[in-house]
């Protein structure tokens, strides 16, 4: 009997192992996406936010709208890269979402369906957390200075508008996926999704402000694929 | 061959066995047609009970394997049936069947021993009976009883011994038989703990074996048998009462069809057996058994030789069944509060009767029709009396020849007069109104700059950004093809169709085509000023935004003169025939209008109408239209002259009402009934429900719902606000009468005061006399069921720990409330549009009850406040984490600094004297 259990934790051993193997070989067959999401037009300069509330501790830095950011090369901050049409359901994750100093950061944060946000006060002071969502069930939590940390699950795919009622100034993002294959844009617009099984893909970019845009992509093994964007105002 | 003397030979001769066979076919052939008639043909629901029980059998066998898998995965069930089983077979066979049979022989024994030494016992006690008669005997008989005396002490020394040996030898037996049930309990214990497990599965095995009947042998089930079908009928004695008050029986047979209709589980079954709809509200507090089907469905109860007789849609049966939302029409017989009968889910469960009954009395159909319940409703149209004051002369005769070109969605219907009855009319309503109208004019002067002010584009553009924002849009629209509130079923909405939807309130996109530039100036200043029960209320616009309403309104429309108007409105001839046509015609049904004060309505009295037989409504020669009730009021109400003739003139105007709005409308018409129902029968009336429909008739007619959502329905204006700016729209309130204070609710009313100064929208003053504003006060409280509507917390008495702990609570370290509450003069930081409510008049507003439910969850209360919620997750270190007390403690300590303004908390708490 006892012959046999061991007999059996060996062969699940191995067979876990080949599973692993097998596993990393699909994503070393993977290729990579890379390109950058730039803004198509004069960039338009930073609008100043003005502190009203709060200020020992929201104004210790100046305040911009972030709703566009583009950098001094074109490429546009916080926009979020998608594969639309590939297989594979993402694994939800903890992601954290930080209130520090009066501002979201990130302004934007991607993550999938199912994962729980971590949502941090830094600042000891009040703040709220007011989700405008449809999909998922909103709601709008207090976190006074005593809470540094609430956690939050969303369980459903969904763009959703979050701000705090405390401090108008104060919006962010969530983005959540169905996907695993995503990205969000850094400062100078540029992003890179990996591990992407071969195939023939539609990639979309979404930006607050500006809306969405797609295009085709064809990824091949081993290989880096380029995505670029050019992105402008709504009409 | 002779025959016997006075008999006819040849008769005798005749054979008669082929009458014989016929007469014997015949009688067999009647025998036969008997029985089938009887048991087959005129049966039909004997078929349906089979198929009934066929299908309920297997439901239930269905639901019992269901029952049997979850079950068998239930480890619960696993562990008893198994203990049960090592339980039996223990007492079966091994040690503890051993130890049973021992005890059990043990027992044998030792009760035949506790039975000798218990007769021991009873014969001594006889023994010391007659030895005390003895002793007695000798003493009567003066004789010395010493000896026996001492019999009877030798006699309870031994009973003594005995009754202690007895004793011993019973408790014996009591601890073998312990011992044995003790061996037992388990088998016991475990057969009512898998009796309650399998509870389930055995109540679904009970239900199928009752449709199907099992006929067993040593628990296996040979075969089943099905039930006898049988007529299932309820017999009520006195739902209704006759002409002259008797009590009239009725007969239910329905159920012996529909079999499923009063069980749960048959919500998806093929009709005739599907569960009843709504079966919680419906089935739950209208017991079948008590009260029957027809009371609310109508159609023939006792018959059961067909669907159709069944469902009285056979000829000459005054009452068919009622269908879809024309059953909606029978609740009113037995309920005051109709609006408010919700099923579990809280939908209204007669929206379609609720629909009607308001589209009754938003259309004014009270003016011309007298109803009993409904005399006393306003009048709906404007206010004729200062006529002349306001209207545009060519303006007013396009009008009253065809409202609905000028605003397809008015809720003034089409007359159907030509242009030279439409002028006489005019013209009797510009003379009667004239002269009042000039007084009026001369002592309401409109500022002098008025006509030159509105011309400006910058005032303009403001009028309209104050038409975009104070709340004009409630009730208003000002494009064409959009509406502010609808009346009637607005999934409708279409803008150009000749049959609409109809506006609660006139669209203004052509407002400067009928009146001038002062009128719309005075009349937004102060409505009441000008129409004394209009239900256009104050918005308190100061002289320049009413300037600025006025300048932007006036650029909707454009004034068109048709030649020759003006003379023909002052020609007294048309003046004269103008007010026969006025009275003909009954416009004094929906306008006050001069000299007609006391004349009484046009049209029939409908308090009854719903019971109207067929021969009583007059269908004309309309032979295309079937002739049923419904049809003729469909068709009726659609184009209400359709059963004219050449020598019956109808004078019923049309209100181009759509098919929906119709429809509703005739479920309430529909309910219009002059049957008596016993009190027994009713639901319990309540003085709370007579408010609530009190309430919501004002509601209706000052159309709150433009604004704010009122028992789930309305806020229309919401449609206006961005998602992320729906917090700065008018309230929802529903539950108000919960959340606020009766006193505070009733004051505010009276003169509305800003509660938030941030909000552009304007809560408007009706100016409700004292009696419509405490209609609407109880209202709101019934609506909510607050029992004791008057609150009182004695901030005096609250316990300073409390006091302390609310202050912390509110306080920069942990909840922070004054980061956006106001606290009297204390004004928050940041732009107004963050600020929330004054805390500070919070205990004069607010129900001290209504605080810890807003507190618990805001959103519930007012989907989409800025308030966010702060329980569950209050701090552990304050009231020891118990989050009911912190909430309270915040509750007394708003009240505690409204009511002591500017002091500091106190050092001890005060003592509470208790009344005797």
């Amino acid at each position: 009997m006892k012959r046999f259990a061991v007999l059996t934790a060996g062969c699940a051993a191995i067979a876990i192992g080949l599973g692993i193997a097998a596993f990393q070989a699909a994503a070393d067959n993977g290729g990579t996406i890379s390109g950058t999401v730039k803004y198509d037009g004069t960039a338009p300069a930073p609008k100043k936010v003005e502190v009203t509330k709060d200020k020992e501790v929201c104004g210790l830095k100046p305040h911009f709208d972030e709703d566009l950011v583009v950098s001094s090369g074109g490429g546009i901050a916080n926009a979020v890269v998608v594969l639309k049409d590939a297989k594979g359901t993402a694994k939800p994750e903890e992601v954290k979402f930080d209130q520090k100093g009066c501002d979201y950061t990130p302004h934007v944060l991607a993550f999938p369906a199912g994962s729980t946000v971590d949502i941090m006060n830094d600042d000891g002071i009040l703040h709220n957390i007011h989700t405008y969502s449809k999909v998922n069930p909103p709601f709008n939590m207090a976190q006074p200075k005593f809470k540094k940390e609430i956690k939050q699950t969303i369980a459903k795919p969904e763009v959703i508008k979050v701000s705090c009622d405390a401090h108008g100034w104060m919006h962010g993002w969530w983005y959540v996926t169905d996907t695993p294959y995503f990205a969000v844009t850094d400062e100078n617009g540029n992003f890179t999704i990996k591990d992407v099984p071969p195939g023939n893909y539609t990639i979309e970019v979404w930006q607050e402000k500006l809306g969405t845009q797609d295009q085709k992509v064809d990824v091949k093994s081993g290989a880096t694929a380029t995505a670029n964007f050019a992105m402008k105002p709504k009409s | 061959m002779a025959g016997r003397p006075g008999l006819d030979p040849t008769e005798e001769a005749k054979s008669y066995s082929a009458l014989f066979v016929l007469m014997v076919a015949l009688l067999l052939g009647a025998a036969v047609w008997s029985i089938w008639d009887d048991n087959i043909s005129r049966r039909p629901w004997k078929e349906y009970q089979v198929e009934f029980d066929r299908l309920a059998y297997n439901k239930y066998m269905k639901d019992a394997a269901q029952e049997q898998k979850v079950l068998d995965a239930d480890p619960e069930y696993q562990k008893a049936t198994k203990e049960l089983a090592q339980a039996k077979a223990e007492l079966d066979s091994g040690a503890t069947a051993k130890k049973l049979d021992d005890l059990r022989a043990q027992l044998k024994t030792m009760k035949e021993t506790a039975d000798d030494k218990e007769q021991a016992v009873r014969f001594t006690k006889s023994f010391l009976t007659e030895r005390w008669y003895d002793y007695n005997h000798a003493i009567q008989e003066k004789q010395d009883p010493s000896k026996y005396m001492a019999e009877i002490n030798q006699l309870n020394a031994e009973l003594a011994v005995e009754q202690k040996i007895s004793d011993a030898s019973k408790a014996q037996v009591q601890g073998l038989k312990d011992q044995i049930d003790a061996i037992n309990s388990k088998v016991f214990d475990l057969t009512q703990k898998l009796i309650q497990i399998t509870k389930k599965r055995d109540d679904d095995i009970d239900k199928a074996n009752m449709y199907m009947i099992p006929v067993s042998l040593g628990g296996h089930v040979l075969f089943r048998y099905p039930k006898i079908p049988k007529i299932q009928q309820t017999a009520i004695d006195d739902f209704d009462r006759n002409a002259f008050d008797e009590a009239v029986a009725r007969v239910d047979r329905c159920q012996s069809c529909h079999m499923g209709i009063d069980k749960h589980g048959f919500e998806d079954a093929p009709q005739p057996f599907r569960t009843h709809s709504n079966y919680e509200a419906i089935i739950g507090n209208h017991p079948s058994d008590k009260l029957g089907c027809t009371p609310c469905h109508e159609g023939q109860g006792p018959a059961v030789n067909s669907v159709a007789m069944a469902h009285g849609d056979v000829e000459h049966w005054e009452h068919p069944l009622l269908r879809g939302a024309e059953q909606q029409s029978r609740c009113i017989k037995c309920h005051i509060d109709v609006g408010s009968l919700r099923n579990k889910d809280g939908e209204q469960i007669a929206a379609n009767w609720v629909e009607g009954e308001r589209l009754f009395e938003q259309m004014g159909c009270h003016g011309c029709h007298l109803v009993t319940g409904y005399e006393d409703m306003p009048k709906i149209g404007p206010y004729l009396k200062l006529a002349s004051a306001k209207l545009d002369p060519s303006w007013t005769v396009r009008w009253i020849t065809d409202p609905h070109e000028f605003r397809p969605h008015t809720r003034m219907p089409n007359f159907m007069f030509n242009t030279a009855e439409a002028t006489r009319i005019a013209a009797y309503l510009f003379s009667s109104s004239s002269k009042q109208s000039q007084e009026w004019l001369k002592s309401h002067p409109a500022p002098p700059t008025l006509e030159q002010d509105i011309k400006s584009p910058g005032l303009i553009e403001e009028g309209k950004g104050l038409f975009e924002s104070v709340g004009c849009k409630g009730c208003h629209a000002i494009d064409p093809d959009q509406y502010g509130t609808p009346v009637g079923d607005y999934a409708h909405f279409i803008p150009t169709a000749t049959r609409t939807t109809k506006d609660f309130a006139p669209n203004l996109s052509r407002i400067a085509e009928k009146t001038s530039a002062s009128w719309v100036y005075l009349w937004l200043k102060n409505p009441r000023d000008f129409s004394p029960h209009t239900a256009m209320p104050s918005l308190r616009l100061s002289d320049h935004e009413a300037e600025a309403l006025t300048a932007f309104l006036m650029t909707h429309g454009q004034k068109k003169e048709d030649p020759g108007v003006e003379q023909a409105l002052h020609d007294p001839v048309n003046i004269s025939q103008g007010e026969s046509l006025v009275r003909k015609y009954g416009c004094f049904g929906c306008h006050e209008i001069e000299g007609m004060d006391k004349e009484s309505r046009i049209g029939v009295e409908l308090t009854a109408f719903g019971s109207k037989h067929l021969d009583e409504l007059f269908f004309g020669n309309r032979e295309d239209i079937p002739e049923t009730w419904n049809d003729w009021t469909f068709h009726k109400l659609q184009d209400p002259r359709i059963y004219a003739t050449k020598d019956v003139e109808q004078l019923m105007p049309n209100f181009d009402f759509q098919d929906a709005d119709i429809k509703n409308l005739r479920v309430f018409l529909a309910s219009l009934t002059d049957g008596k129902v016993l009190e027994r029968y009713r639901a319990p009336g309540t003085e709370k429900q007579e408010e609530i429909v009190s309430g919501r008739r004002m509601v209706n007619y000052y159309n709150c719902v433009g604004c704010h959502i009122v028992e789930n329905r309305g806020g229309y204006i919401r449609r206006f606000y961005a998602e992320d700016d729906i917090n700065f729209a008018p309230p929802i309130l529903n539950g108000e009468g919960l959340k606020v204070q009766p006193d505070w609710l009733f004051t505010f009313l009276q003169g509305p005061t800003p509660i938030r100064p941030w909000l552009k929208v304007r809560m408007p003053t009706f100016h409700f006399s004292n009696k419509d504003d405490d209609t609407l006060v109880n209202y709101f409280t019934s609506l909510s069921d607050v029992q004791v509507p008057y609150e009182f917390l004695n901030t005096n008495l609250i316990a300073v720990p409390t006091l302390e702990a609310g202050a912390k609570l509110m306080s920069k370290d942990y909840f922070n409330c004054f980061s956006c509450h106001q606290q009297g003069d204390k004004k928050p930081e940041g732009p107004p549009s963050g600020w929330a409510p004054d805390l500070a008049l919070a205990h004069s507003r607010l129900n001290p009850e209504w605080i810890p439910i807003w507190l618990k969850n805001p959103q519930a209360v007012q989907p989409g406040t800025k308030m966010p919620s702060f329980y569950p997750g209050g701090p552990d270190d304050i009231l020891g984490g118990n989050e009911e007390q912190q909430i309270k403690a915040i509750r007394d300590y708003i009240f505690w600094f409204g009511t002591h303004p500017g002091q500091a908390l106190p050092s001890a708490t005060p003592v509470k004297v208790t009344r005797k």
